[in-house]
């Protein structure tokens, strides 16, 4: 992964993010969504592929495999969905609507 | 000139609220109909496995009650999807009581449809056995085993089912599980709108005043659709739609933003725009409908047993600095007394636990599992087993291990944690899971629906 020439180096996905979620989409699949207000920085990111399957699934517990990666131009978002590791408010599951499982992710630097 | 239809969409979920004075505005912009979703599968299966709401039943009754009086001051029809939270027939069923004592007093009278969607496992299985069954999202095939073992299924309806009722003259329709969009497109596809714009329009509109900021001022949203597109706006004026939240919802709970399966086909949003009107209005347009082979979600769930548990709250360094410790010393005490005690054989229940303040919530995935910087826990016991009052007694049981009989080292007799509530011990009933989340395809879209119409009312 090539550095940012936009940012300096270190920069985290927290920082330059104004949107940063994760769901349910439905009860097998865990939906994350980051939206770069900045138009340079989120084609920035687009181009150098940096929020790509091999980099984010460690940090979600999966193999990059199954991480599809998803731009979404009318608002700068990134769409990462998974395949959840347990279903969706099962007995296994400590979050069931998985709405606090994007934070491995917010330290990853771009 | 092509049918344009107006639409009021209250709130994402029946029972959640949503704004009286808005709702009130909404009525004064001439609505052809009122729509509203009332249930989902992101609370879990708990809501389909036991068939009842999360909301209690003054919540969803305060708001029926101000959808079905401006539906019946204007004459228009209202349609709600998913009812009792999960579509199961007895949610079907407590919704539509509640609907009739609104009914008897505020003397309104109307013609009622409920449309039931729950599945009987013969219906499932000669689905299964005639190759009529596939897979969603990675789940594994579904077996005949799976179907017998199920607690409870429904069927996803699409559109058609409310078409049919709206056909027959129903004022109210009241329908169990329901793709979410379709409750909302189903008015405008029968006048004849093009389908992308009514399923496009569904898909944005489902989750109310979320396409709105502030979404704290609860505005019921305003859809104008005809076959050029259609347009969103809240009502009243305390909040606004743009264009940012508009596109952003369709980034919402959904695998991809783009391609949407419903069960008439997928809606393609890829060439979508989205314009800022006015102020507060968003208008769409571009998207379109690819039919394919008509097909339904099947959501099923099964029980997997009882469950009780305690709170202890942890804040002795000694206790938090040696938890791993600490927690499989109790599970051990209290997996090796138990068949003596209760003649529970150590496979016969599970114990569990969670420590928040520590990694309950990201569990192995938290990069900041160290003990040396919590302070505090929260240590929930878990005790999964084939009855309630097995459960409840093995934590019960659990509690003296875990304030006493632990002897941490550096603890020096003091109890290893605080009780949170009295009662200490909470039973949470049956425990759930999902186990069907397959694709049918149907005869017909009725096929497993039915009908069913009445005259409530003078």
């Amino acid at each position: 992964m090539t550095d940012s020439n936009i940012v300096p180096e270190g920069t985290t996905l927290r920082s330059v993010a104004d949107l940063f979620r994760s769901r349910n989409a439905g009860a097998f699949k865990l939906t994350f969504d980051f939206v770069i207000p900045d138009d340079d920085l989120y084609q920035d990111i687009r181009r150098r592929d940096v929020l790509n399957a091999n980099v984010v699934a460690p940090r979600l517990g999966v193999a990059p495999e199954v991480v599809t990666v998803t731009y979404f131009e009318p608002v700068n978002a990134i769409k990462i969905t998974i395949p959840r590791r347990t279903p969706g408010g099962g007995p296994d599951d400590h979050d069931v609507d998985g709405a606090q499982q994007f934070v491995t992710l917010l330290d990853i630097t771009i | 000139m092509s049918e344009s239809v107006k639409l009021i969409a209250p709130t994402g979920v029946l029972g959640i609220g949503f704004s009286y004075r808005s709702f009130q505005e909404a009525l004064s912009e001439d609505p052809d109909v009122i729509a509203c979703d009332a249930g989902s599968t992101d609370w879990g299966p708990y809501h389909l496995g036991a068939g009842t709401s999360w909301s209690g039943r003054d919540q969803t009754m305060r708001d029926l009650e101000i959808l079905m009086k401006g539906a019946r001051d204007l004459k228009v029809p209202l349609l709600i999807g998913t009812t009792g939270f999960s579509g199961s027939d007895p949610g079907l069923s407590w919704t539509r009581e509640i609907a009739l004592e609104i009914a008897e007093r505020n003397g309104l009278s109307f013609k009622l449809a409920t449309i039931r969607s729950e599945v009987t496992p013969e219906w499932v299985n000669a689905k299964v056995d005639g190759n009529d069954v596939y897979s969603l999202d990675g789940v594994k095939e579904l077996t005949n085993e799976t179907v017998d073992d199920a607690t409870r299924i429904v069927a996803m309806m699409g559109p058609e089912p409310f078409q049919a009722a709206l056909n027959e003259g129903a004022d109210i329709v009241l329908a169990g599980r329901a793709s979410d969009a379709a409750v909302y497109a189903s008015f405008p596809l029968n006048v004849g709108v093009d389908p992308a714009n009514c399923w496009h329009m569904g898909k944005l509109v489902e989750c109310g005043n979320a396409i709105s900021e502030p979404v704290s001022a609860g505005a019921c949203i305003v859809g104008e659709v005809d076959d050029s597109g259609f347009s969103v706006h809240p009502a009243g004026d305390s909040a606004r739609c743009t264009t940012h939240r508009v596109a952003a919802h369709m980034l919402y709970e959904n695998s991809s933003p783009y391609l949407l399966r419903e069960p008439p086909g997928t809606l393609d949003t890829t060439n979508a725009r989205y314009v800022q009107l006015d102020d507060k209005t968003v208008r769409v347009s571009g998207s379109a409908f690819l039919e394919e082979p008509y097909s339904v979600r099947l959501e099923g769930v099964e029980a997997v047993g009882f469950r009780s548990i305690c709170l202890v709250g942890l804040r002795d360094p000694a206790v938090i600095s040696q938890i791993d410790l600490f927690t499989s010393e109790v599970a051990s005490l209290l997996q090796r007394s138990a068949p003596r005690r209760f003649g529970v054989e150590a496979d016969q229940f599970k114990i569990s636990f969670r420590r928040y303040g520590l990694d309950a919530v990201l569990g192995d995935l938290d990069p900041q599992r160290h003990s040396e910087r919590t302070y505090e826990i929260g240590l929930v016991v878990e005790v999964l087993a084939s009855t309630q009052l097995v459960a409840h007694q093995l934590v019960a049981a659990s509690l003296p291990y875990i304030m006493h009989g632990v002897q941490v080292p550096g603890t020096q007799h003091s109890a290893n944690g605080a009780l949170s509530y009295s009662p200490s011990v909470m039973d949470l009933g049956r425990a759930y899971n999902w186990t069907v989340w397959h694709a049918a395809k149907l005869n017909n879209p009725l096929e497993p629906f039915p009908i069913h119409y009445e005259m409530v009312g003078a």
